[in-house]
């Protein structure tokens, strides 16, 4: 049964991980609303299934939040592969503040998270998490790792994406 | 000193404090790393230029209300699922209670005693416990920490270290653990090819229960305990585990791994003495067993056969699954980041188990040769 001391405490952590819980969402998604759709569902099934004060609730609801989002993602089928090569030789060519990136900066973006479905979920998790702002402690409660592996992690992501994207560079 | 690993190097971009005196000087004196540390800076300024700033979301305020909008239906239904099943079909409903019960009973034998080593005893032992299927038991931590703290109760008797072995390849694997090794035919392209094989040795842990070690801890705690039966009392359980065999698939330069396919003998529990039928009753009569699964456990028929697989409910899932021309358990993590799939063949448990989805671990045990 529930109790008003739970639905407090479920808002609570509402009010407290919601926006970071879309933030990370949205690294993966393609839209706003898609990525509000993904953290509520996230929410959802979190009350469904967990104490609201849990203590691994905000460790719980990035993960949900990146598995939801890549499934998503996933869904929407593959993109298309010469886009991703020309998209990372851009940014290899640009600096992040480069008028011209700017310009771009949707696009890439796409393509970035088209490539994040291609790669390992551990890998684009890590990627997802740690791009969206969480802390290396943070990123490690997430996946549930030690907080030294996560270095190795983010470098393997790293690799991993680099070589998804040029991966599929089409001969000219 | 050894080459600064990749993680170390990575970090060293996002921390630079985080690096120890040592590996800071090691770093100023190596090309080596530095021109490795170049690199992954390189790679990882790139990533950051294609991610961009991290989002700032703008939440919807009615967030928190669409959210309990969709609670609120489905609370409903589990209602309308609980009644049905409890109610208006009492057959489901004392089926899958006594699968639940069955596992959990076994729960409190296997779990309790099954991964500590201990010595092996030249005494008369029956067989009460003998892996033959699997359950599924939703757990959640206080559920473990409930369980009774068996030393309170007697002695636990393990080796000192566990015994284990290792093997270049799945022939001398075989050769070490006397078993055929079954191993992968394909391996998804994101597996890496190298692996390990470790072996551990059979091993036999025990557990002596002693009525006089138990009303001593309870008159410490201040606390009354139910008696222990006369015929429990120097009664000793053995559980014998392996020899397992493991076969840990990791990147080249990393021990992590990404894939582990095992195998090994059924566990089985035996008893000196005491019947499994007095075992349970007064484990369950222990403090920390709630009433109702006590009553629920004891109401059942065998528990003697089947292997419970505790699921964290915080963190996987767990369901029934045809693998191998058998039933076997898939497990997934929550969140889709890692599965396992477990099943019985040939009086061996094998496992698959890995950062992979669901369909890639069946796919796996489905292509062992």
């Amino acid at each position: 049964m529930e109790t008003i001391g739970a639905e407090d405490a479920f808002e609570r952590l509402f009010r407290c991980e919601y926006a970071r819980v879309t933030a990370i969402a949205q690294r993966i998604v393609r839209s706003p609303d898609e990525a509000e759709d993904v953290a509520q569902e996230a929410f959802v099934q979190f009350h469904r299934h967990h104490p609201p004060d849990a203590p691994y609730a905000a460790a719980w609801l990035y993960r949900a939040a990146v598995h939801g989002a890549l499934n998503v993602v996933r869904g929407k089928g593959r993109r298309d592969r010469r886009e991703s090569a020309q998209a990372w030789e851009g940014a290899c060519r640009a600096g992040p503040l480069d008028p011209l990136a700017l310009v771009e900066a949707n696009e890439l973006q796409h393509e970035v998270r088209a490539a994040l479905a291609r790669i390992s979920p551990k890998s684009a998790a890590v990627l997802a998490l740690r791009y969206s702002g969480l802390s290396y402690a943070e990123v490690a409660a997430a996946l549930g790792v030690g907080i030294n592996q996560v270095g190795t992690l983010l470098k393997r992501a790293e690799d991993a994406l680099r070589k998804e994207m040029r991966h599929h560079e089409t001969p000219s | 000193m050894k080459h600064l690993a990749d993680g170390t190097l990575r970090r060293l971009c996002d921390d630079p404090l985080t690096i120890t005196a040592m590996g800071r000087a090691h770093l100023q004196g190596c090309a080596h790393c530095q021109a490795r540390h170049a690199r992954i800076a390189d790679t990882a300024s790139n990533v950051a230029a294609l991610f961009g700033p991290a989002p700032t979301p703008n939440p919807n305020p009615r967030a928190l209300a669409q959210i309990r909008s969709q609670l609120r239906p489905v609370r409903r239904r589990s209602s309308l699922a609980a009644r049905v099943v409890m109610g208006l079909d009492p057959r489901m409903a004392r089926r899958r209670f006594s699968t639940m019960a069955s596992a959990a009973a076994a729960t409190v034998l296997v779990v309790v005693l099954a991964f500590t080593p201990a010595g092996s005893f030249a005494q008369s032992f029956f067989t009460i416990f003998q892996a033959q299927s699997f359950a599924i038991v939703p757990v959640s931590m206080s559920d473990l920490n409930a369980l009774p703290n068996l030393s309170h109760y007697g002695t636990m008797r393990a080796p000192k270290s566990r015994s284990t072995l290792k093997a270049a390849n799945a022939a001398q694997a075989a050769a070490l653990s006397h078993e055929t090794v079954l191993v992968p035919s394909t391996l998804p392209a994101d597996v890496p090819s190298s692996v390990t094989y470790s072996i551990m040795r059979p091993t036999t842990a025990s557990f002596t229960f002693s009525a006089a070690k138990a009303r001593a801890t309870a008159a410490k705690a201040g606390k009354s305990l139910p008696p222990m039966p006369s015929s429990l009392d120097g009664s000793t359980l053995q559980v014998t585990i392996g020899p397992v065999v493991a076969a840990v698939y990791h990147e080249a330069r990393s021990t992590m791994p990404v894939l582990v396919v095992a195998q090994g003998p059924a566990p089985s529990i035996t008893s000196s003495g005491a019947s499994e039928h007095t075992i349970l009753t007064y484990l369950l009569a222990q403090p920390g067993i709630s009433p109702v699964l006590a009553s629920s456990i004891r109401a059942i028929g065998d528990p003697a056969t089947t292997l419970p697989i505790p699921i964290p409910v915080n963190l996987a899932h767990g369901a029934s699954v045809r693998v191998r021309g058998t039933t076997g358990v898939v497990i997934g993590d929550n969140t889709g980041l890692g599965s396992a799939v477990v099943w019985r063949a040939d009086g061996l448990v094998h496992a698959v188990a890995g950062t992979l989805s669901q369909d890639e671990v069946l796919a796996i045990a489905n292509g062992l040769r």
